[in-house]
């Protein structure tokens, strides 16, 4: 039995067909064939050596951030169409394969290959931005809680938005993935930049991670994508107190 | 308070702690240390919120306060000195991404501006979430200054 924390030895994630002018295109990421364990040994002859590639937007490769790009493949690239994973232009995503072998030991994740897509439509507004939460009320059990977001003045092209309103729709879901069907508005789209809402009302129960996001909707119609998630664990009494306090001697630098 | 700002907020009051340090006299405090080595508080970041549910201090947490006292008697009257971000980016080996370590430490050097020298003072912290909300304090822990 080897070692089950293998790695990639050698990997190296390239994209290729990323650098197209429009986003409603197929889009191509590979990655080096994975043939030996962290240790340097080859995988045995007849093993199944199988791939799982995600995409996000978190530098970080936060797991629960991450998007499945490819669920499982035994090839070393997959093709994807941007648009329909929900990879909008102008904002950086990043995408991580990892190997599966046999019967389902899987490796670490491969470091991050960054990439900035294109512009999106023609007509769709920016992603909001900035998303935060701020508590404003404590009269009821779970609080009053106030979301605030960046407004949205520009197209995702990065043209200005001239004449036209910009309604904002804010959404809650367990599901980090944000899958569409996940998502519940927390309240009817506000041309506001903050919204208030109690957590026990919306249907949010203590303790719960949740996240939120945002889409800039126009008055004619055009969306912009979901914005970056924002995460939060439904609280009313706050982080515990650090522990284990002590001083420390460190050496000058 | 955004993390950028807080950054400046640290970055300003170490560059206050620097320059008093270096007055070596009037209000500032400077306090003997052992050759190359500084005290520091170190401390474990909360990993559950107050209500004993998870937290995850590299999403929930924003930063951590500063407290100093003669005593040990911390209340929510007490004004913090400095802050902190609760964590920082580390860039990985591959150059092209980062990963997020947290603090869990802090050079008391800083906070000499606000001290005198040859008295006793209690330090305690709290951490501050995404939320705004703040923890309770840290059991205090004695900084001697003599």
């Amino acid at each position: 039995m080897k070692a089950k924390n293998f790695f990639f030895v050698g990997i190296l994630l390239s994209a290729f067909g990323l650098t197209q002018t429009a986003l409603a295109e197929t889009k191509y990421l590979a990655w080096d064939p994975v043939t030996t364990y962290t240790d340097g040994s080859p995988i045995e002859a007849g093993q199944t050596v199988g791939y799982k590639a995600y995409w996000t937007q978190d530098p970080w490769l936060a797991a629960e951030t991450l998007r499945p790009l490819v669920s499982s493949t035994t090839a070393t690239s997959a093709a994807f169409d941007p648009a329909a994973e929900g990879i909008v232009g102008y904002q950086t995503v990043y995408f991580t394969v990892k190997t599966v072998v046999g019967t389902g030991t899987e490796s670490t994740f491969s470091a991050a290959l960054p990439w900035d897509p294109p512009a999106a439509t023609p007509g769709a507004p920016s992603a909001p931005a900035d998303l935060g939460i701020t508590r404003i009320e404590t009269s009821t059990p779970s609080g009053t809680w106030q979301l605030s977001w960046g407004p949205v003045t520009t197209y995702a092209n990065g043209t200005s938005i001239q004449g036209k309103t910009v309604r904002y729709a804010i959404f809650w879901t367990t599901d980090a993935g944000l899958p569409t069907a996940s998502l519940t508005p927390l309240a009817s789209p506000t041309t506001q930049t903050t919204l208030t809402f109690d957590p026990a009302a919306s249907g949010m129960t203590g303790g719960q991670r949740v996240y939120f996001a945002a889409k800039a909707v126009l008055d004619t119609g055009e969306e912009s994508a979901l914005s970056a998630a924002l995460s939060w664990s439904v609280s009313n009494k706050g982080p515990g107190a650090p522990g284990n306090g002590r001083m420390v001697r460190k050496n000058k630098k | 308070m955004n993390r950028s700002s807080l950054r400046l907020t640290v970055s300003l009051i170490t560059l206050i702690g620097i320059i008093f340090s270096g007055c070596g006299g009037g209000g500032g405090s400077a306090v003997s240390q052992p050759s190359g080595s500084v005290a520091a508080l170190a401390w474990d970041p909360p990993r559950v919120a107050a209500d004993s549910t998870p937290l995850d201090p590299r999403r929930d947490l924003d930063y951590y306060e500063f407290y100093l006292r003669t005593d040990q008697n911390f209340t929510e009257n007490d004004q913090p000195v400095a802050q902190v971000a609760a964590f920082y980016d580390v860039l990985s080996p591959n150059g092209k991404t980062f990963v997020r370590e947290l603090t869990n430490e802090f050079t008391m050097d800083n906070l000499l501006p606000f001290t005198e020298k040859g008295k006793r003072y209690y330090v305690s912290i709290r951490a501050v979430g995404v939320d705004g909300l703040k923890s309770g304090f840290m059991v205090p822990v004695a900084w001697d200054l003599s």
